[in-house]
């Protein structure tokens, strides 16, 4: 694409000056880069990871792992007890997202403006950014012909134990159904920032540099008057020891959850901000894996057509005790080498397990983090603490309890939880019992942790957050921060959409602090 | 003495890792390399209508991971083989890892999944895990597991895999 250039086509030292320079490409980047480009404004993106499209997309699990994946899929928190997954490619997590495109609730939005101090970001603001967001992504709910027998199958356990079961709302058009969608959408049918915010941002005069990391921000007192990157080596991704050097009148740092807060505390930023790297949490995900006596083919269809939303919020009971909930509970979707890679063990079980594929399905839950982690840097390394106990085990415990029942319902065989002691039922009633007695402990279980955000939380206290309402970073005059780091907690939902409305608040006071 | 027994724990140390004719060694180390080929000897067994993992290639596909890898994870990866390969005295075996029989092999690993030490549990996870996840993304595996397979055709490789199979080649001498 014209106004994207790739590593590998940069030989020499480049210098660039940009109204605005945006620093990654996902939901946040890209869709500021749009916003400010329809304002006239000249923008430059950077993006550390490839520039791929459809045609590399080849739906195995193995090649797209190293290509649109951040450390190739083999990042851990720092006790092993996460698996980290975001994007490193043009397009950002976007890419590898199941497309499930929520509005913020208003909940979280009120608890935000409440207890946080943010502004200008309750219903009625992002209610018109929703609606466009929702006309470019073609969101809708998805329709039954795009669910899988898993889908079916969760849908009818679910509502045979009562649950209300929605329909979740697809960034999608087109769709084949291959199933390869946390591959990449070699059809350009899912929504992501790749087929639709950046080919439209570049179309308007936006300018995107693949395969070139930020290294270095130069200061002016207040002011923030160059970037210095990296041109890498997509192969090795080293440098090439060539370098873009970025002059604009603001920056934008859209790097992701885990992205930006390492670079600013790589910057040295974390002496004046207190909060920077703190307040993090990913939305840690449990999972349970279930065989069938049918074939439910999981890996076909959308991942997740249908989901039980009356768990989103905790409930607690009168003495304030825990009760039950704090995530989302839907299908899963898995390929055979991520199962086998997570399912236990590895004797006979194990074989047995993917022996039976067709008939191997499965429930995943998004936990609302309760107890919040952080990013810090411990000489050159990026430590990333998650904490797996207190509230967000209670939340996990219930979360694997309510995801055997349904699959159980729904007539599986025998349900497994994926943790070290493989530890399984076949029956409901044994399903509390093995379920506490789970070790918890890292290491024990597999969660991964798709939706990373916080370590720039955003509130009016610069002792307790990093960036103000406005996007911009406490003490400087034209550093900004748009991406899922701003969010004082997580949003009980797929963040995709509600970064995007972040980043669209946010263009008018990036704009107007560009100079222009 | 003295001598003899630094020389016993040096040979114990070093000593019995060779790589086969073919093998080459870009991200792991020679030793690491060969500790993981007895990892997927155990792992990925050929049985069960499946291919055997090393003839599949699956220890050269992690050592492309490793040589991709950065390298704090490469570091770390290097480590955890090493502890995995010298602990089983400790877990009342009797020799390294890749030395034991494939049932004794077994054993000690499933001891050392289910300890109580996070960090040997970690170690043990993550070999299993590329193991398992590289063994099961070879389209040899799919018919026995009744995968149909992705829709598109052809395989497009990384570029790391691309460079990665250039240098294997240069270093077993073939012509890039």
């Amino acid at each position: 694409m014209s106004g994207i250039r790739v590593g590998s086509e940069i030989e020499a030292d480049v210098d660039v000056e940009a109204d605005v320079c945006v620093v990654g490409s996902g939901c946040g980047g890209a869709t500021l880069a749009l916003a400010l480009a329809e304002r006239g404004l000249s923008v430059v993106i950077l993006e550390q990871g490839g520039y791929y499209t459809k045609r590399d997309f080849d739906q195995r699990e193995a090649d797209m792992l190293a290509k649109i994946d951040g450390g190739r899929g083999l990042s851990t928190s720092d006790d092993g007890g996460m698996l980290l997954t975001y994007g490193n490619n043009v397009g950002g997590a976007s890419v590898h997202y199941w497309a499930d495109s929520y509005r913020t609730p208003a909940d979280r939005l009120e608890v935000w403006a409440r207890e946080f101090g943010v502004e200008g970001h309750d219903l009625a603001t992002l209610t018109p950014h929703f609606e466009r967001l929702e006309r470019d992504l073609h969101v809708h709910p998805a329709p039954d012909e795009l669910a899988n027998r898993m889908n079916e199958l969760f849908r009818a356990g679910a509502t045979s134990l009562g649950y209300a079961v929605e329909r979740i709302p697809q960034a999608r058009n087109g769709c084949i159904k291959s199933g390869h969608c946390a591959q990449g959408c070699a059809y350009d049918a899912k929504q992501s920032q790749l087929v639709t915010h950046i080919p439209r941002a570049i179309e308007l005069g936006a300018s995107l540099f693949a395969d070139v990391r930020a290294r270095r921000l130069v200061f002016e007192g207040r002011k923030l008057i160059r970037l210095e990157a990296d041109v890498l080596d997509r192969a090795t991704g080293r440098p090439t020891g060539r370098e873009v050097r970025v002059k604009a009148g603001a920056f934008a740092m859209a790097a992701g959850g885990y992205g930006t807060p390492t670079f600013l505390l790589k910057q040295g930023l974390g002496v004046r901000l207190p909060a920077l790297g703190k307040n993090f949490f990913c939305n840690p995900c449990p999972m349970s894996h279930a065989r069938f006596d049918e074939p439910v083919v999981m890996w076909r269809n959308i991942p997740a057509a249908f989901a039980v939303e009356q768990f989103r919020l905790a409930r607690f009971d009168a003495a304030g005790r825990y009760v039950e909930g704090g995530y989302l509970l839907m299908p899963n979707q898995l390929h055979p080498g991520s199962l086998a890679a997570i399912l236990p063990g590895i004797g006979r079980s194990h074989r047995e397990w993917m022996l039976a594929l067709p008939q191997v399905g499965g429930a995943i839950a998004w936990i609302d983090d309760a107890e919040l982690g952080s990013i810090e840097m411990r000489g050159d390394r990026v430590r990333v603490h998650v904490p797996i106990e207190g509230a967000n085990a209670s939340r996990i415990r219930d979360a694997w309890k309510k995801q055997a029942n349904v699959l159980l319902a729904a007539g599986a065989r025998i349900v497994a939880f994926g943790d070290a002691r493989d530890t399984t039922v076949t029956n409901a009633s044994e399903v509390d019992a093995a379920v506490a007695a789970i070790d918890l402990r890292p290491a024990r279980n597999v969660l991964a942790a798709p939706h990373p955000g916080g370590g720039c939380r955003m509130g009016s206290d610069p002792e307790l957050s990093v960036v103000g309402s406005d996007h911009r970073v406490h003490g400087m005059d034209n550093l900004f921060v748009t991406d899922p780091s701003v969010f004082p907690t997580p949003p009980s939902v797929d963040p995709s959409l509600t970064i995007m409305a972040f980043s669209l608040v946010a263009a008018d006071a990036i704009a107007s602090a560009s100079g222009r | 003495m003295v001598l003899l027994s630094a020389g016993g724990a040096l040979s114990w140390w070093t000593v019995g890792y060779t790589l086969r004719e073919g093998e080459v060694a870009l991200g792991l180390s020679p030793k690491a390399y060969c500790v993981v080929r007895s990892l997927v000897e155990l792992l990925c067994a050929g049985s069960d209508g499946l291919p055997d993992g090393v003839a599949e290639g699956v220890v050269e596909r992690i050592d492309e991971e490793v040589w991709s890898s950065d390298d704090g994870t490469r570091e770390d990866l290097e480590s955890a083989i090493q502890l995995l390969e010298h602990l089983p005295p400790w877990f009342g075996f009797g020799g390294r890892l890749s030395g034991l029989s494939i049932e004794q092999r077994e054993a000690c690993f499933v001891r050392y999944l289910q300890c109580d030490d996070t960090v040997i549990v970690q170690a043990a996870t993550a070999l299993k895990q590329m193991a398992h996840f590289f063994f099961f993304t070879r389209d040899a595996t799919w018919g026995a597991i009744g995968y149909d397979g992705p829709w598109v055709a052809a395989p497009k490789l990384p570029d790391s895999g691309v460079r990665y199979r250039q240098l294997a080649d240069e270093a077993r001498g073939k012509p890039a």
